[in-house]
């Protein structure tokens, strides 16, 4: 879903160390790449809070709401600076 | 074993030294491979007789301890692949605490299910909450678990 806020399409590494490091649009200059980690971390953050909630507060995992609050997220943190 | 100095521990046959260590009790199951390895060790090293024992300090040619050569050397092992990417997780400008939290992403050092079994936790489901059909370990959880992936 999010490679599509920029168009593109890439394959993704599945450990999180390489992940990361490909987290990257070749287009894009540095400074947009900056922000572009922090879509990611965004996005870490929110799976891992959904992980927590589905399993200590029992509630329902939804792709589409983690994905609209890692958004939320990662606009808060990168209008923050 | 207590309160044995390293002389005691072996003989001597001609110039031969033979190890001959005396345990207080029997080994568990689990401690045989690791006696076994250490077995393996002391085969390696050969003391030299007649001659006194000393501290030696690896990390420093002449065997003398310095701090300089403790900090260059936890330097050098910690250079290398890594660098680049703790360089681009520290200049991202997010909160504090969220950075640590993808420092221990990028270590594996979350508990997720996986781990928490790995280090020896009983009785948890480590079956990956979304899907419960693969073991919940981290590049499941956050890449590859068909639920998450979508995103």
């Amino acid at each position: 879903m999010c490679d599509s806020w920029v168009g593109v399409h890439s394959v993704h590494h599945y450990l999180p160390k390489d992940h990361f490091l490909s987290f990257e649009i070749p287009f894009l200059n540095s400074k947009c790449n900056l922000m572009w980690n922090v879509v990611w971390m965004g996005l870490v953050w929110n799976i891992w809070k959904a992980r927590n909630n589905v399993l200590f507060r029992n509630k329902i995992f939804y792709v589409e709401e983690v994905y609209v609050a890692a958004q939320i997220n990662t606009w808060n943190w990168i209008h923050r600076n | 074993m207590k309160d044995v100095k390293v002389g005691m521990t072996g003989l001597w046959y001609e110039n031969l030294w033979e190890w001959n260590l005396s345990w207080r009790r029997n080994w568990f199951k689990w401690e045989k491979p690791i006696v076994q390895d250490l077995y393996q060790e002391l085969e390696s090293c050969k003391p030299k007789k007649d001659l006194d024992d000393i501290w030696f300090w690896l990390g420093d040619r002449n065997g003398s301890y310095t701090v300089k050569s403790t900090y260059n050397k936890i330097r050098n092992d910690m250079r290398g692949d890594n660098d680049k990417l703790f360089f681009k997780l520290w200049t991202t400008k997010t909160l504090p605490y969220a950075q640590i939290f993808y420092w221990r992403v990028l270590l594996d050092k979350l508990p997720t299910a996986g781990n928490l079994v790995k280090v020896g936790i009983q009785g948890i489901n480590n079956m990956c909450v979304f899907c419960q059909n693969q073991e919940e370990t981290i590049s499941h959880l956050l890449f590859t678990c068909h639920k998450v992936s979508k995103i």
